[in-house]
């Protein structure tokens, strides 16, 4: 009995291993500052600057850049766009030995931390058997938005959102220029009945895309997360990242899968 | 007579004095500089504040090197930019998918030539990249960073 208990926990253990890997990583932060903003609040960003370099170090940074050059003999515009993405399956767990100081350099102040980071990284080998799939495709998309709620004048979407078995999903939206660092939930399924392997994206209709009053630019990029479950979990309506992070990471991964949509809404 | 003397020298000093007073109803010539000048002219500020390891990157077996240039009135922003400028420079060299068209047209007895090209990396996952060397400097009223990243792939 006693060696079947020993055997147990030497399992669970092992278990836990192989599907997380840990590591500490000690970073440096930096911010620069103006009267605008307060000392603490510069360090508190220093501080979110070293989280992201931990996380670089760790599990890297993924950078894609689009670049269109057009010309008309030898006048020539270029636009370029570059997207930068950290912490796919990266979550810091704590951190430690916090140091902070304050210098002026270039005649402007400057708040450096470091600090000891713990990182844990969610192999997604583990997840292989849970996973969402969509007929959105791999590009990023460019819609046309309506011109008003009632006016449905603009580019419409249609998506058919299939899971490897049947689960629950949620469908968070990201407006950065609305609101930078929380989610809005959109939708969750099933919105009646049992779970299933597959759902529609509207339920019914299309989808119209608007940009908000408080953007000035006449594009906007934003995406859709996608939040696949085997278990029924509340996230509540608009939620942090942090929060939302928190809470599905204290769930299984063998248990949830995510998948982003990004794309650009012009005017 | 001593009166009129005083009078003579009041008026002196007061003419003499009005010369200095300046004149605000003249409006000043207006500067008017064209926008290929003014970016002519930032240009070669930066080249003149470039440090040369930016300028002439030594590349070394092994190693992928860029100096990313980003200019800000943030001294922040000038330095996070510049970073993110050297990782998207590395991005490029470890994957970058170009098209390009050319066409040429007649108009009005004239031939125009076009021509486009568009380009893209598709997601890559970039690590173990260092800075290897970063310098700030103030160019007019902004802050221009340059910073050397190095991705060791070995």
């Amino acid at each position: 009995m006693k060696y079947i208990f020993k055997l147990f926990i030497t399992s669970i253990i092992f278990i836990t291993f192989s599907a997380n890997a840990q590591e500490f990583v000690s970073v440096e932060g930096q911010y620069s500052y103006g009267p605008s903003i307060s000392q603490n609040e510069a360090c508190e960003r220093a501080k979110m600057n070293g989280k992201n370099e931990a996380i670089r170090r760790v599990s890297g940074e993924s950078v894609s850049n689009d670049t269109i050059e057009n010309c008309v003999q030898e006048d020539c515009k270029l636009y370029e766009k570059t997207w930068s993405s950290l912490g796919n399956n990266t979550v810091i767990k704590s951190t430690s030995n916090f140091k902070k100081q304050i210098v002026v350099e270039l005649g402007e102040k400057v708040c450096k931390v470091t600090f000891d980071a713990e990182i844990v990284v969610i192999k997604e080998s583990e997840n292989k058997n849970f996973y969402i799939t969509t007929n959105f495709g791999n590009k990023k998309k460019v819609f046309k938005a309506s011109s008003s709620k009632s006016a449905k004048d603009g580019d419409t979407l249609k998506m058919k959102i299939t899971l490897s078995q049947p689960s629950y999903l949620y469908v968070y939206g990201w407006y950065p220029i609305d609101n930078e660092n929380k989610l809005v939930k959109v939708i969750s399924y099933p919105q009646h009945g049992e779970v299933k392997e597959s759902y529609n994206f509207p339920p019914e209709g299309e989808a119209f895309f608007l940009i908000s009053e408080a953007n000035k630019n006449n594009s906007a990029s934003e995406y859709l997360l996608l939040i696949a479950s085997k278990q029924k979990i509340d996230l509540g309506k608009d939620i942090d990242f942090d929060d939302m992070k928190k809470l599905l990471y204290d769930i299984p991964i063998v248990n949830w899968a995510k998948k982003r949509i990004s794309y650009t809404v012009i005017r | 007579m001593n009166i009129f003397y005083k009078v003579t020298l009041f008026l002196f000093v007061y003419i003499f004095l009005n010369g200095c007073v300046t004149n605000t109803e003249v409006a000043e010539k207006p500067i008017i500089q064209s926008r290929e000048a003014i970016v002519e002219k930032e240009k070669e500020d930066m080249i003149w504040a470039m440090p040369t390891w930016c300028e002439n990157l030594k590349q070394e077996p092994f190693q992928i090197k860029a100096c990313g240039i980003a200019k800000s009135s943030n001294l922040q922003t000038s330095r996070t930019r510049s970073e993110l400028d050297a990782r998207k420079q590395i991005t490029k060299i470890l994957n970058n998918q170009c098209n390009s068209s050319e066409q040429e047209e007649t108009v009005d007895g004239k031939s125009v030539f076009k021509s486009s090209l568009s380009c893209e990396t598709g997601d890559v996952n970039v690590k173990n990249v260092i800075v290897i060397n970063r310098k700030t400097e103030r160019v007019n009223l902004e802050f221009v960073t340059f910073t050397v990243l190095s991705l060791s792939y070995r």
